[in-house]
């Protein structure tokens, strides 16, 4: 996968570029394990957050995948495909589909999301959700990255979502539903590639904890790696 | 003094190491369509025709085999000896699978000859021979490269002497060229790929949160959270020098390796001229050679007024000439350390070539300061107090009439200089009150006198300008591939004036006529044909419109250079 890839974007590259004529803005293609890692948590969660697009500059094709496997039961993710369009210059503009699993069910939304740099260094997405049933929902992600050194990099991590109606197949319900603060300390032993261990507290709030009583706080190890 | 001993840091002994044989790493060979050929050692050309020839060529420059883009299969290319006056011509053949070029850089010739494919020619198809042809109207230092894709990077470079016609005005005994560039085992394509993907990748000087906690102990929290707060607000990086760094590169001087080191040989009492060209893809050096002091006496090819400095900063493409008066049976270094203070191109002048200078310690990485983002003068002096010298400011007799030219700020932009200045005698970020003598633009003063020039008819600005964190570039905030040519009118005197609304310095290549750089002496005008524009300056130029035809214009640094561009046409 890596290699194809990889192949694919320095073919493109080589053949659109040429100093007069060409232009630097070449297709590229890449993808990034932000989280791939196992939690000691109650559910001994498989947990990944993974990104990844193909595009230029401007233009881009973009997914999103978070989920977990807990060691018995059944995974739940959450998917998105989104046609990414840079708006300023630290913003993008994403809009698409975004297709959530819980165990057997599964819900389809319209997705508006806002993905960028705030200052401060804050990598930050909002994503507003719309289903057809006429929810919406609203997931907010902040991460920085604090240098340790210049390998070793700690990364605090918020993530917030909320619901505006109940949906108990999904297992979320209305309002604030979910809130996770997290740390991770990776090691960059080259820049695509750095193991990491990390604590995580996560809260289910409102209706959500009704359905699945959440608040605990636990330790993660894991994998950062992109290509 | 030691003798062949030299101590070098893990890093560079790896990178500098030369390891033999290609069949070790598993590279065949045979398994390739593509005519290889092997590295041969780099010669001098001289006379008046020329036979090149580019070839994908086993080159091992860090210990690693890998395949580079060489002239003659020479890394670095033949160095070619011309004499002013004389016609030259030159048959450049092209063995790769790819179509190549090569552009004679400074030389002052038909648009035709230039070498720059898709504006000045088709460029050479594989298994296609090109011949050149042009008379030689200019002496000194100059070079020659690829301006086809990312050539350039993997070895498609060499030196050009031209003879004067007349008599030198200055005198020596020994005369060699010292070329500067960097080497990667990295492919160019998957460099730039990675800078797109994560502009910072090569960068391990990096602003971390031991750094704010010494700032905090030094003049404590609300002081040193201020002094951030600018950078975080603006989301921009004080430790950004260059783009790629010895964390993939190592630095070459006339194609050897710090490990190998050049070696240039004088007798007890010579003077000896050495001509600096810096010949790298991205990286700007600063060069001294510590116990001697340079005389430069021409930049880009042409005499200056001799100055004395200790050390001078060289950007890509520029070449300054220098002449040294060693002493009686001493080793000296001739270190060109990078402005990123990660790794250094290495040379020794001794009277022995087995007798080798120590290598002296490279400087520490410096920060950008508040002046490098073109905050006014004022606040800048209160910021970073390294900047109290007077400006040397151009001094114009009455106003030049502006030309507007289109200009975007969005995507593309994240930086406007506020209030940039002429800062001709700043030597720059690493080298600002450094005990030593460093030369700047101010010193720069032309040989010939330019009392008679014609003042400017017009005037038009440019802004050099770029988003770091999606690593585009442009100019006026249009990318090359969305600009139309600038317009030129054949017989003008033009004004051109850079603002550069980015953190990084650019050195600005204009083809085919020469840029006679506003140092502040009206009447010693310094003719370049790169021109350094400093983060958050601004710096002016005169061209006189001479050469008809379509022209490249454009940053020298090769992963700009794609969208900082643009093409002139002189009609």
């Amino acid at each position: 996968m890596k290699n194809i890839l990889t192949k694919l974007t320095l073919l493109t590259t080589l053949a659109t570029l040429s100093f007069a004529g060409g232009g630097g803005d070449t297709l590229r293609a890449t993808f990034t394990a932000d989280n791939l890692e196992y939690q000691t948590n109650s559910e001994k969660n498989l947990y990944w957050d993974t990104y990844g697009y193909i595009g230029y500059d401007l233009n881009k094709l973009y997914f999103y995948s978070e989920g977990e496997k807990p060691n018995s039961g059944d995974a739940s993710s959450e998917n998105q495909l989104l046609y990414s369009r840079a708006v300023a210059p630290f913003w993008d503009v994403q809009a698409g589909i975004s297709y959530d699993i819980a165990g057997s069910n599964n819900k389809t939304w319209g997705v508006l999301a806002l993905s960028g740099l705030a200052p401060y260094f804050f990598e930050t997405r909002a994503a507003l959700l719309f289903s057809d049933d006429g929810n919406i929902g609203l997931r907010i992600d902040m991460e920085y990255e604090a240098l340790i050194t210049q390998r070793l990099i700690l990364t605090p991590k918020f993530t917030l979502d909320a619901y505006a109606k109940d949906a108990p197949t999904m297992g979320y319900g209305s309002g604030i539903s979910n809130l996770t603060l997290g740390a991770r300390l990776r090691y960059e032993f080259r820049r695509q590639f750095a193991p990491y261990v990390g604590i995580e507290w996560a809260k289910n709030f409102g209706t959500t904890n009704t359905y699945s009583p959440l608040n605990e706080a636990y330790a993660t190890f894991g994998l950062r790696f992109w290509f | 003094m030691k003798h062949n001993k030299h101590s070098l840091s893990r890093r560079t002994f790896v990178k500098g190491v030369v390891a033999s044989g290609a069949m070790l790493y598993g590279i065949n060979l045979n398994a390739s369509t593509d005519t290889v050929k092997k590295r041969k050692k780099t010669e001098e050309l001289s006379g008046t025709v020329f036979n090149l020839s580019i070839d994908k060529t086993l080159v091992n420059v860090t210990g690693k085999p890998s395949y580079a883009t060489a002239v003659n299969a020479m890394l670095q290319g033949p160095t070619l000896r011309w004499r002013e006056g004389d016609t030259i011509t030159l048959h450049v053949t092209n063995n790769l699978n790819e179509s190549a070029s090569i552009h004679w850089h400074g030389i002052i010739l038909p648009y035709q000859m230039d070498g720059v494919p898709g504006i000045s020619y088709d460029g050479i198809a594989p298994g296609e021979t090109f011949t050149y042809t042009f008379t030689v109207r200019q002496s000194g230092t100059f070079w020659y490269h690829s301006h086809s894709a990312f050539q350039e990077q993997t070895g498609v470079y060499g030196a050009i002497v031209i003879e004067p016609k007349e008599k030198d005005p200055y005198e020596y005994d020994k005369d060699y060229v010292v070329l500067l560039s960097d080497y990667s085992d990295e492919k160019p394509a998957a460099i730039y790929r990675k800078l797109k993907l994560f502009p910072d990748y090569y960068n391990f000087n990096r602003r971390t949160v031991g750094d704010f906690f010494w700032e905090v102990k030094d003049k404590g929290f609300v002081e040193a959270f201020k002094a951030r707060q600018m950078w975080n607000k603006m989301r921009m990086s004080d430790r950004d020098l260059s783009d790629v760094t010895a964390y993939t590169y190592t630095f070459l001087m006339n194609g050897q390796n710090p490990a190998t080191r050049f070696r240039a040989l004088f007798q007890n009492g010579e003077k000896v001229r050495l001509r600096f060209i810096n010949a790298a893809a991205m990286t700007f050096f600063d060069v001294r050679i510590p116990g001697l002091t340079m005389k430069v006496v021409a930049a880009d090819g042409n005499n200056i007024q001799p100055v004395d400095v200790d050390e001078f900063r060289i950007g890509v493409a520029e070449t300054y000439d220098v002449i040294v008066e060693p002493e009686n049976d001493k080793a000296y270094a001739i270190f060109a350390q990078s402005i990123a203070r990660k790794g250094y191109a290495l040379g020794n002048l001794s009277t022995d070539a087995n007798i080798l200078a120590e290598v002296p310690q490279m400087d520490p990485p410096q920060a950008l300061t508040m002046l490098d983002m073109g905050m006014s003068k004022d606040m800048a002096q209160m910021k970073s107090m390294d900047m109290a010298k007077k400006q040397s400011m151009p001094s114009l007799q009455k106003p030049i009439p502006l030309t507007k030219l289109p200009i975007r700020w969005d995507v593309g932009t994240t930086m406007r200089a506020m209030n940039p200045q002429y800062r001709l005698d700043d030597p720059g970020v690493g080298l600002r009150n450094n005990g030593r003598k460093v030369l700047t633009y101010a010193d720069l003063r032309s040989l010939r006198s330019t009392k008679e020039d014609r003042y400017p008819d017009r005037e038009i600005v440019l802004h050099l300008t770029g988003n770091m964190e999606r690593y585009m570039w442009s100019i006026n905030g249009i990318p090359y591939h969305e600009a139309a040519p600038l317009e030129f009118h054949y017989g003008e005197r033009l004004r051109i004036t850079y603002i550069n609304d980015t953190m990084m310095n650019h050195p600005m290549h204009l083809h085919g006529l020469w840029s006679d750089l506003e140092t502040g002496d009206e009447n010693h005008l310094v003719r370049k044909h790169t021109i350094i524009s400093q983060p958050g300056s601004k710096i002016s130029f005169r061209v006189t419109v001479d050469a008809k035809g379509a022209w490249a214009y454009h940053c020298h640094l090769l992963y700009h250079m794609t969208d900082m561009f643009r093409k002139v046409v002189v009609d």
